[in-house]
């Protein structure tokens, strides 16, 4: 008979009740647990998504107006009075007092984007390159009053030291020269490599010749860097850049970059002669 | 909120107990975002926010989680949180949300936090627990701030991006003005005066670190 009995003295009947009931509470306190924490998350999940909601539009627009504002600074539009070398060498393109307003306003006057077809004999070009292009690129086309383009801009990538550099680059019509440069995205080490985004680094971009990228037979690269310049390109136009001292692996990306998409996006706007023909209207 | 209470936090969080230089927390921000004071004081809002908030949440909602899913829930207090500083970051500061970069999603990873929850916010009323989040980021933020102002004085001659040392110099009769020490803006410059902090905040207050932390 008193093999029969659990250890707490009580017979098996009773054992096996005990068992389901704890069974049963540890069932209902799991689903509790379960329907509790589904209805914090749904909670959360809601707040945050109204959050995002009531904030999309702003980001959107930020994110635009930043990325004009840099498309101006390589076309080298200035907001409004403004003369860049009254900036600061350590001023980024953020710091330019751009009237949002302005900025969209010129941007549909002055300026029109177009998918321009990349033919197969170019694509051995990008080889080398970090910029990933499907059967078209964008080129954004800067036109006169009198609706002759007069500057062409485009997208470049290449990689820095820490991770991919991402930027915007812009020639005059004739392609003989680089009219400037803004660096979209960047994530070099601040203080060195990602001086590069500073007006003092990004000065030497304008009026840089860009010559020997015609002659390719040279094997010589189209643009180089040095270590100290006595005149900007404004001044006594060169093929050369003024490295940043302390960032040679980031200046070496950046040259490189420069070196292999240039001499594609060159090509490619050589070859279509009247971009402005060749390519489809691209609306962002 | 007992007073008595209140003012011991007080003490605790911001000197005798901090979370930086006696706890070691949060090391990770702490030599990643103080090469530049503008940044470093918008991490540190951005975590006071955070830390604040989350610990007042939980502990209004302490009675009715259930304690085998309590870290569950304070990681979704926290990271919705998080979320909603690096959303109204890039709403509001498109330009230091850039700068800061991913570290502001990564508050979520922040020892501090997580610790003040389980520490403090789980079994304590919600206005001390608030209290105590304000704190413990005050905390955190203060010591972060006198590593950046340094970095980024000797590193870019700069506070708060304005030249400071050029004019000293010349002022002093010198030319050339302020050579950068590049190292103090890059990771290692981060790292000793992280260390050289806690050795003269640990020599001042007295405490002694063992390996075990005791």
């Amino acid at each position: 008979m008193w093999l029969s009995k659990g250890p707490g003295g009580r017979d098996e009947n009773q054992n096996t009740a005990v068992h389901e009931h704890k069974t049963g509470d540890s069932m209902k306190r799991a689903l509790t647990t379960v329907f509790f924490m589904a209805a914090v998350t749904a909670v959360f999940i809601a707040a945050l998504a109204a959050v995002n909601e009531l904030s999309r539009s702003r980001i959107r627009m930020n994110t635009r107006i930043q990325e004009l504002k840099s498309v101006m600074y390589a076309f080298d539009v200035m907001p409004g009075g403004m003369r860049e070398d009254a900036l600061p060498p350590n001023a980024s393109t953020g710091d330019l007092p751009w009237n949002n307003a302005d900025l969209i306003e010129i941007r549909s006057r002055e300026f029109i984007l177009r998918s321009v077809p990349v033919p197969d004999s170019l694509k051995p070009l990008l080889k080398n390159s970090f910029l990933t292009t499907g059967d078209s690129v964008l080129i954004w086309i800067r036109v006169d009053s009198s609706g002759m383009p007069s500057a062409y801009g485009f997208h470049l990538r290449g990689k820095g030291l820490w991770g991919t550099i991402e930027a915007f680059a812009a020639v005059n019509a004739d392609l003989s020269a680089m009219t400037g440069i803004d660096f979209l995205s960047q994530v070099e080490t601040p203080g060195l490599g990602a001086r590069i985004s500073e007006q003092e680094f990004k000065s030497y971009f304008r009026n840089l010749g860009l010559g020997r990228f015609s002659h390719t037979a040279s094997g010589q690269d189209g643009i180089s860097m040095v270590r100290k310049k006595d005149a900007s390109n404004r001044q006594v136009q060169t093929h050369e850049l003024q490295a940043i001292t302390g960032a040679t692996q980031t200046c070496d990306g950046v040259l490189d970059m420069l070196n292999t998409d240039l001499r594609f996006y060159l090509a490619l706007l050589r070859g279509a002669s009247g971009v402005m023909q060749a390519g489809t209207e691209f609306s962002e | 909120m007992p007073v008595s209470k209140s003012m011991q936090l007080l003490k605790d969080d911001l000197w005798k107990n901090n979370p930086v230089t006696v706890q070691i927390l949060g090391i990770c921000s702490t030599l990643a975002v103080t090469n530049i004071f503008l940044n470093t004081l918008i991490m540190g809002l951005g975590l006071t926010f955070v830390t604040a908030f989350s610990a007042l949440t939980i502990s209004l909602m302490r009675n009715v989680i259930p304690p085998r899913v309590r870290m569950m829930v304070q990681t979704l207090v926290i990271s919705s949180y998080v979320v909603i500083v690096d959303i109204s970051l890039r709403a509001y500061v498109p330009d230091i949300s850039r700068a800061l970069g991913p570290y502001v999603g990564l508050i979520i990873t922040n020892c501090i936090i997580m610790g003040r929850m389980e520490a403090f916010a789980s079994g304590n009323k919600p206005l001390l627990s608030l209290w105590d989040g304000v704190l413990s980021g005050i905390g955190y933020s203060w010591v972060l701030l006198v590593i950046a102002f340094v970095r980024e004085l000797l590193g870019f001659g700069t506070v708060l991006g304005i030249q400071v040392m050029d004019p000293l110099i010349h002022g002093l009769g010198y030319t050339g003005g302020w050579v950068q020490w590049s190292f103090m803006i890059m990771a290692p410059g981060g790292f000793f005066m992280l260390a050289l902090f806690i050795w003269i905040a640990n020599s001042v207050s007295g405490h002694k670190l063992t390996h075990s932390g005791s």
